[in-house]
């Protein structure tokens, strides 16, 4: 009676060496895989807290913004971008229909829209927008002409991250002109 | 005496075998597919996420001409090409969109034109702007239109 039972060491090293042919492969698939849903997921992060941002900023200036300032004090010689050839790169203080200011800066690298003490921030905390590449400036072309403001600003996703397919960041820049001037 | 030869296999047969290895095979083709697929559709939407940016990228810089210098912004009727991030600094250097150097180099794979067309008596401009781009054999556009005018309300 021949009894024939278990693998022989060639079946073994045979199946062993299938998977360690297959498995690498699997795996490196699905990190390809991860890699690139990363990359999507931080390129939208990006864009949609720079859109909202973007959005919220030019319709403010554009529709409330009735006189730029230096500062929050609405004397004349803090008035910037007020007569033709005047122009003006620093924090832009914007003066509504009611006297009060509002601005827009970069606090706890977040974008931040400051109305009297009230602060809103336009960025999530988890996109990065910093301060040497937020630019507000101000030019105003003729007298007949409101203040045009140029906004300049670079937003970034994972800046700390040390895989790149975490890392996303979209430059942002427009002009907006003055609805109303006073 | 008779000698009862009996053989007891406990293995597979090759039809067992067979079967086993195919719908292994199977699935791992089907997720090998499925994985390809996926990485190739992140891609895509990568692309697609970085085109709708440059559309919006290049309506923004053209909105800031034309608040800048309406006169000069409809001198410039026609088709121009955008092919970089650096925008020119005078309406003398705009390349035109006909120009052999408009190819698919903005950013190694966009090609972006715009078209400017005047309307109601020089007071409004028709800006159509468009990007396309090759993945493998598949082509992708983005368009959009929109309308400047002098004084936007």
């Amino acid at each position: 009676m021949i009894k024939k039972e278990g693998f022989t060491i060639i079946e073994i090293i045979v199946v062993i060496a299938v998977i360690a042919m297959t498995l690498p492969t699997i795996f490196s698939l699905m990190f390809l895989s991860f890699q690139a849903q990363n990359r999507v997921r931080a390129l939208q992060n990006v864009k949609e807290s720079g859109d909202y941002a973007f959005s919220v900023m030019q319709s403010l200036i554009r529709q409330y913004g009735n006189g730029i300032y230096k500062a929050a004090d609405s004397s004349s010689a803090n008035k910037v971008c007020g007569i033709t050839g005047d122009n003006y790169t620093g924090r832009l203080y914007f003066k509504d229909s009611n006297n009060d200011f509002f601005s827009f800066s970069i606090d706890n690298n977040r974008i931040a829209s400051t109305s009297g003490v009230m602060v809103y921030y336009l960025t999530p905390e988890n996109v990065t927008a910093a301060a040497e590449d937020f630019v507000i400036s101000c030019e105003r072309l003729t007298d007949f002409d409101p203040p045009l403001v140029t906004i300049d600003f670079t937003l970034t996703v994972g800046a700390t991250q040390l895989r790149h397919e975490d890392k996303a960041e979209l430059r942002y820049q427009t002009k907006v002109k003055l609805r109303n001037i006073d | 005496m008779t000698q009862i030869k009996s053989k007891i296999n406990l293995g597979f047969t090759l039809i067992e075998v067979l079967i086993f290895v195919s719908l292994l095979s199977i699935i791992f083709i089907t997720f090998a597919a499925l994985t390809t697929v996926t990485i190739r559709w992140s891609k895509i939407n990568e692309h697609k996420i970085i085109a709708s940016h440059n559309i919006e990228e290049i309506r923004e810089w053209l909105r800031g001409q034309k608040e800048a210098d309406f006169t000069g912004f409809i001198g410039k009727e026609g088709s121009w090409c955008f092919n970089s991030h650096e925008y020119p600094t005078g309406y003398l250097n705009w390349v035109l969109s006909s120009d052999p150097s408009c190819d698919h180099s903005l950013d190694g794979i966009y090609k972006r034109t715009v078209v400017l067309a005047n309307q109601d008596s020089d007071r409004k401009v028709l800006v159509s702007l468009h990007i396309d781009w090759n993945e493998g054999t598949q082509y992708f556009t983005i368009d959009e239109r929109t309308l400047f005018s002098l004084h936007e309300i």
